[in-house]
């Protein structure tokens, strides 16, 4: 299978010389394969959104590198990074995550106009995807009108509508009450089942977590132990994950 | 240690200090700066000799006005000044002090950022009105004396109004704390902004401003005898029409834009547009101001400046500007300088019982005048004819040119006018005068106030007399038109300062509930180059729309100077563009801060 994600060696250290330095990442490797469905799990401050800031070409590792599709972060130039993030990833965030100043339907534009798709094709591939995520009846109202779990299906779309080869989620149920949380759940695996988006979700929570077919546990900037889901089911998965933290910590 | 927490909170927000400070400055110097015009006793026993009930008019307004936007001004600050601190607020409290001490440190910080922004406004204001003072002036070549730029009455004012409202805005605060909850002050949050009222309520609101506006323009322009209702009909039209088109006119204009897909579908467009949307509507308020001011600051430039070109008009009100009656050699040599002058020497004879002229001399070279010839209500230059004085006038004492022969001759009895040869055989001393008239006075004024000089020097006796000539029209003309365009750009300069660095303010203090904005931007891959476009584009919108609607207001308004001012379009250009060199200044540099806060 190939490889759409590949970190090797990849260190972070904050503050500059001289100043007083702190090494939040200490040497990371793993990859991820097409069509992948990968959970990070770790405690607050084991540097998981220091990592997804690297592979989201936001930060730039101190060593190491980062391999997407193929092409190697490091060598992207400024202008290039951008044009990287607005084809190859999609995000989802925890939180802000849409523009309340414009319509649902405008926020998920956004990355197609980025990217200069002409503009009759937008918004068929718009309703197309609006479908798959049952939002389509509140494209046209603004974010604050809507319910934070659609607010996220809304979100989601964003990310993937121009098709990116990964999808970066920091949190993505952070801000949800559990029914909403489990929606997108669900919605996140049935993309990675049915589209075979690859996903990388970035969690301290194991209910999150156990929605990921392979789980990497992230501890004091390095991944510790690693997780698969095999053929058990979901719930299955995620008392074996309770499991494990219980003795872990 | 809640004096070190202060101090920490400052250093952490410098930045936004920076700005409110000099917001602040800025505000108290223009308030000072207006007010040394206002109160300045010695500008107008020197300068302004006529209309000084217009004049405390015009500055009662200005003043009502200025103090308004001030107001408004100082509670945007305040609201500012009282979001950045809130969370340190928030912690002392948590840390455990009293509500009390608290209110004591907001009194005091609000208090101690308000005097010292003020004081170093009034210093700046000081350095400011002499410095613009003798720009103009000297720029200008006005005639303007007695212009001093400390006047104590100024300085006491200003300082008791930014006090009054500072000690306002601080008990404003403690009472506002008071009563938010200790979380409310933790949560810095991002504020969801609000969605409009009904389209179609919107739609009517666009429409009604747009027809008020209509009405208030027509008004403006169908002057004739009721100045004074066109005028209320105008400033009032103008006001509410622009608030409704800041606050729909340009929300539906920009959806029917979004609904455009080939147009918003276009990289950046659906979020500049989408941040103009409800960005115009939420500075309604502001931007009507700016709008207005616009109009008043520019109209107040130009309407001044139109003042200057009016002198040309008193130039022309005599027909001769001067007179000489020796030819002294310093004569000589300033009546070579003149351009194109026509100078009749005319001689004449005076004996006890009358004076004599030679009516050849009259006919080889006419006595002319100027013929006053309104047209309709408005001041036009066809007003102002030169004609030929029939023979048989000349020597009429009603007439112009009698009395001023009279007047030359210092003597009584009549004049009587002869041939050629009967007035050679009059017996009695022959003297002449000579008579100037040039083309272009105000070319040749300097040379002329220099014959004039000699003349009265070399006749004591004809000094009253020479104030009958254009010479003297011209120069009061100039004093009175002086004062005026003094007034009329330092005005609109001190407008201008303020307006722009309130816009200014307003756009910066939101700056931080945009940053998020653009970080999700960034997060989704768009070019640094793209925000900044979009950055300026949305800026730009909100400076150029006001400029462009006062615009409109000033070249529409200016109608109803025509009465008091001719051809006030004319050279219009010119204060047009020194306005919107000014103005570009704050854009560019608003945009450069807006840059640095959101973009890092
Ligand atoms: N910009 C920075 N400068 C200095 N240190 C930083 C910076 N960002 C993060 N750190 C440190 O790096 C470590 C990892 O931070 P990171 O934000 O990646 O944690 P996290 O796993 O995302 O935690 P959480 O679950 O709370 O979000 C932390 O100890 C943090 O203090
Ligand atoms: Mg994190």
């Amino acid at each position: 299978m190939t490889n759409i994600l590949k970190v090797d060696q990849v260190t972070k250290t904050y503050g500059k010389k001289h100043e007083q330095q702190y090494q939040a990442l200490k040497g990371v490797n793993f990859s991820v394969a097409a069509g992948e469905f990968v959970a990070i799990m770790g405690a607050s401050g084991s540097g998981k959104t220091t990592l997804l800031n690297l592979l989201s070409t936001l930060d730039q590792p101190t060593t190491g590198h980062i391999l997407i599709n193929g092409q190697d972060l490091s060598s992207l130039r400024a202008k290039q990074m951008a044009d990287f993030r607005s084809q190859s990833i999609g995000f989802i965030f925890q939180d802000f995550n849409l523009l309340e100043n414009l319509t649902n339907r405008q926020n998920i534009a956004l990355p197609l106009t980025l990217r200069g798709i002409s503009t009759n094709r937008i918004d068929p591939l718009i309703d197309e995807l609006a479908d798959k995520l049952d939002i389509k009846a509140i494209l046209n109202k603004y974010p604050v009108a809507v319910s934070g779990g659609q607010k996220q299906r809304v979100a989601a779309a964003r990310a993937l509508i121009h098709r990116p080869a990964i999808l970066l989620a920091d949190e993505p149920t952070g801000a949800l009450d559990s029914a909403s949380a489990r929606e997108m759940l669900d919605t996140m695996s049935l993309l990675n089942q049915r589209d075979h988006v690859t996903t990388l979700m970035v969690t301290h929570d194991p209910f999150s977590a156990s929605f990921a077919k392979r789980i990497l546990f992230i501890k004091d900037g390095k991944i510790g132990q690693e997780v698969n889901k095999g053929v058990k089911s979901r719930p299955a998965f995620y008392q074996e994950l309770i499991a494990y933290l219980g003795t872990g910590e | 240690m809640l004096l070190q927490l202060a101090l920490t909170g400052l250093k952490r927000r410098f930045k936004d200090y920076l700005v409110l400070f000099s917001g602040l400055i800025v505000a108290s110097m223009v308030f000072y700066m207006f007010l040394a015009l206002a109160v300045n006793p010695s500008f107008y026993r020197h300068n302004i000799t006529i209309g000084a009930a217009y004049l405390s008019f015009i500055f009662g307004f200005g003043i009502v006005i200025l103090s308004i936007i001030t107001f408004i001004y100082l509670i945007y600050a305040n609201s500012f000044l009282l979001s950045m601190r809130q969370h340190d607020y928030g912690m002392f409290l948590i840390l455990g002090a009293k509500r009390g001490r608290i209110s004591l440190l907001v009194i005091l910080e609000t208090v101690i950022t308000g005097l010292l922004a003020t004081c170093s406004g009034i210093i700046l204001g000081l350095g400011f009105t002499g410095l613009v003072g003798k720009l103009l002036i000297g720029q200008l070549d006005l005639e303007i004396h007695h212009f001093q730029a400390f006047v104590p009455q100024a300085v006491l004012w200003t300082f008791v109004f930014f006090l009054v409202v500072f000690c306002l805005s601080a008990l404003w605060n403690v009472q506002k704390l008071f009563r938010s909850r200790l979380l409310e002050l933790l949560q810095e949050k991002q504020k969801p902004v609000k969605i409009n009222q009904h389209p179609l309520w919107q739609i009517f609101e666009a429409i009604i401003g747009l027809v008020l506006l209509a009405i208030a323009y027509a008004a403006m322009n169908s002057l004739g005898s009721l100045l004074f209702i066109s005028f209320f009909v105008g400033f009032f039209g103008v006001l509410l029409g622009s608030y409704f088109l800041f606050h729909s006119f340009f929300s539906v204009l920009i959806t029917a834009l979004l609904k455009r897909r080939s147009f918003a579908y276009r990289r950046l467009r659906l979020f500049t547009l989408g941040q103009l949307k409800f960005r115009l509507p939420a500075y309604t308020r502001i931007l009507t101001m700016t709008s207005v001011l616009f109009a008043l600051a520019l109209g107040a430039i130009t309407v001044g400046g139109r003042f200057h070109s009016m002198q040309r008009e008193f130039s022309k009100s005599s027909y001769y500007a001067m007179l000489v009656t020796q030819h002294e050699p310093a004569t000589k040599h300033q009546l070579a300088k003149l351009h194109a002058p026509v100078m009749p020497i005319y001689h004449y004879k005076v004996t006890p019982k009358g004076r004599y002229l030679n009516r050849a001399e009259f006919r080889r070279q006419p006595l002319r005048g100027i013929r006053f010839q309104p047209q309709n209500s408005q001041y036009h230059d066809s007003q102002y004819h030169a004609y030929t004085y029939p023979l048989r006038e000349v020597t009429r004492l009603s007439g112009q040119p009698g009395y001023l022969l009279n007047q030359l001759v210092h003597s009584t009895g009549t004049t009587k006018m002869l041939s050629s040869s009967r007035y050679r055989r009059i017996r009695g001393k022959e003297r002449w005068l000579q008579l100037i008239h040039v083309p272009d006075l105000v070319k040749d004024y300097q040379t002329i106030k220099q014959l004039a000089k000699l003349e009265a020097k070399a006749q004591p006796a004809s000094k009253d007399l020479l104030t009958l000539f254009g010479l003297t029209n011209y120069q009061a003309g100039l004093g009175l038109t002086s004062g005026f365009q003094f007034m009329g750009l330092f005005l609109g300069i001190a407008f201008l300062t303020m307006l722009a660095s309130t816009l200014m303010f307003k756009v910066l203090s939101a700056a931080s509930d945009d940053r998020l904005r653009y970080r999700m931007l960034i997060k989704i891959g768009t070019r640094e180059q793209l925000l900044k476009r979009s950055i300026h584009v949305e800026l730009a919108s909100l400076f150029i729309l006001p400029a462009v609607l006062g615009m409109v207001d000033v070249l529409v308004g200016l109608n109803m100077f025509k009465s008091l001012i001719t051809r006030p379009w004319q050279g219009i250009w010119l204060p047009f563009l020194l306005f919107a060199m000014l103005y570009a200044g704050y854009y560019v540099l608003t945009v450069k801060l807006y840059e640095r806060s959101v973009l890092n």
